[in-house]
């Protein structure tokens, strides 16, 4: 509770804490309440309200009270010009013999008119005295047109806009609800963007997965084929060296250097870098006859190993075109923790062969 | 997190719900205030006629269980009625709506404006038919209950200390008085409100036995 805790620091604190230290400060606060003083004692006091001292105006009814010292006086007969309409409400004995007359008097004309002219005592005899009279005034000025006053348009208050906060309430659910829900919403423009990525327009559709039976070499078969007959494109070889490097990069614990460096291990090592040397052997023999058996025993060492060895990897590898170019910073930073990675777990490093087949392509 | 979720989920239920009770009246209320301004503009450049008809057509847009804005258009097409020439007709609806309001015990703030608007149609009534056939008593009916109404409106006024209303039901009740007290002569060289002049001109005494015919 805050107030406690006030309460709690009022008492560690000494007295002298919230004392006024400066002089000035106590002048200052002596003057400011001395100003207040000063305004409450000045302020300007609500006006009373008008008290209705106004005569009664024509029509209203009023009540007036008057002694009389007979019991049973009446109303005097009405006439149709008779200007003043009264009624006796109740009649209690008084004082002195005499009688009070509770009475209720309605003006029919302006003017000022004697309460007990309208009063007759049992006799039928107007009373006259005492005198006891009443003021009826006006409402309508001398100089009005018309007697009576018409009822004007009244402004209309206008409704709240419905439709407007229907539209304001749909907003603000639907902003509510892209706030709930903003995690989903970016998780989901991230799976589009990345499928949007993946099929760019006017690229190879995505390769389907490959099945469990497919092996490295049922990959590599075709490009060698063609490479054998000569009829390999710049393009199926630059494939062909990307499958190379990938298997070759990993089992080797190499993919974490440059592309050239890691063409020329791959190529000087003897199991891994024989295919690429057949291969290239065969491109520069023209008229070398390649025979089918040659092919089967080239691709001898990666009879027993599963496709999903690289195809795995190889999403970003299709589009290294797209990819950013290489940043040399930071082609040392992960060299530097290269080494924690095994041979055959995925890791961090495992894009570094996106750039191998280009560069390949300019070493030779 | 799943609390905000399931709020966000309620919120339109939450909002359906208040659209069935209320909202459904809003929009057409909304409609009615338009058209309801129009016909003001038309009331108060003198175009009575034609501010009636905006304002049925406004009582028409407006939702039916909608009472009180129905209740509030149907005084105003009353007053336009009462000034273009057809105050009988206007106190007759305004006795009626009076007499809803009193059996469905709604006591509502515009019951007033209802019968001040009645108090007026009498009186302009009594003032034309007392011009138009002054051989005939039957004015006398109007102005008296007219007289009776501006006298309880004018003391509810005063009560409630409301010194504008007081003095313009005073004022009224005052005129009315002098219709009742007036003779003739002076009430024929009088000018003649435009109210009263326009029911002449409709023929109000017809009015008078439509209406009193009427069940």
């Amino acid at each position: 509770m805050p107030w406690s805790r006030l309460l709690t620091l009022l008492k560690e604190r000494p007295p002298e804490f919230f004392r006024l230290r400066s002089k000035t400060l106590r002048m200052a606060s002596g003057a400011l309440a001395a100003l207040l003083c000063l305004f409450w004692a000045l302020r300007p006091s609500p006006a009373p309200a008008p008290k209705s001292e106004l005569p009664p105006s024509v029509g209203t009814e009023n009540k007036a009270s008057i002694l009389l010292p007979f019991k049973n006086c009446s109303v005097a007969p009405h006439s149709p010009n008779t200007p003043l309409e009264l009624r006796i409400t109740s009649i209690t004995p008084a004082d002195k013999g005499q009688f009070r007359y509770e009475l209720l008097f309605s003006g029919l004309e302006k003017g000022t008119f004697n309460l007990t002219d309208y009063i007759v005592n049992p006799d039928g005899e107007r009373l006259r005295e005492p005198v006891e009279t009443v003021t009826v005034r006006s409402l309508i000025p001398p100089t009005a047109t018309y007697a009576a006053l018409e009822l004007d348009a009244p402004s209309t208050k206008r409704p709240p806009p419905y439709l407007g906060i229907v539209i304001s309430l749909a907003i603000a659910w639907s902003a509510w609800g892209v706030f709930l829900f903003r995690d989903t919403f970016r998780s989901l423009q991230k799976m589009l963007f990345k499928a949007g990525k993946s099929s760019p327009k006017g690229s190879a559709p995505p390769q389907p997965p490959a099945p469990a039976t497919q092996t490295l070499a049922d990959l590599l078969r075709p490009l060698i084929e063609k490479a054998a007959l000569k009829t390999i494109t710049a393009e199926e070889k630059g494939r062909l060296e990307q499958i190379i490097f990938l298997y070759w990069g990993k089992f080797l614990e190499i993919d974490y250097l440059d592309s050239v460096e890691q063409l020329r291990r791959i190529l000087e090592h003897p199991e891994a870098g024989e295919l690429l040397r057949t291969v290239e052997q065969w491109l520069y023999q023209p008229e070398s006859l390649i025979t089918r058996e040659e092919i089967t025993a080239a691709l001898q060492a990666y009879m027993d190993l599963p496709a999903s060895l690289i195809l795995q990897h190889e999403t970003p590898q299709t589009h290294r075109a797209e990819a950013p170019p290489p940043d040399d910073s930071d082609e040392h930073k992960r060299q530097g923790d290269g080494n924690l990675h095994t041979a055959g777990e995925p890791g961090p490093r495992k894009n570094r062969n996106s750039r191998s087949a280009p560069l390949m392509a300019a070493t030779k | 997190m799943t609390r905000p979720i399931i709020l966000w989920c309620l919120a339109p239920f939450v909002f359906a719900v208040f659209h069935l009770a209320l909202g459904s009246r809003l929009r057409p209320a909304e409609l009615a205030s338009k058209q309801r301004e129009l016909a003001e503009e038309m009331e108060r450049a003198g175009r009575y006629k034609e501010a009636g008809n905006a304002y049925k057509r406004a009582k028409d847009t407006a939702h039916p269980s909608d009472l009180s804005l129905r209740a509030r258009l149907d005084i105003d097409l009353a007053r336009t009625a009462v000034l273009s020439g057809a105050p009988l007709e206007g106190a007759h609806h305004m006795e009626q709506l009076v007499n809803t309001l009193a059996k469905r015990r709604s006591r509502l703030a515009f019951e007033e404006d209802a019968k001040a608007t009645r108090a007026l149609g009498l009186y302009f009534a009594a003032y034309a038919l007392r011009l138009d056939s002054p051989a005939s008593e039957a004015w006398r009916h109007h102005a008296e209950a007219s007289r009776r109404l501006f006298a309880e409106l004018h003391d509810a006024a005063k009560s409630q200390n409301r010194n504008g209303d007081t003095f313009f039901y005073g004022r009224n009740l005052e005129a009315t008085i002098l219709l009742q007290r007036l003779r003739q002569a002076e009430l024929a060289s009088a000018p003649t409100p435009g109210p009263v002049l326009a029911a002449l001109e409709n023929g109000i005494a017809a009015q008078t036995i439509s209406f009193e015919t009427a069940p």
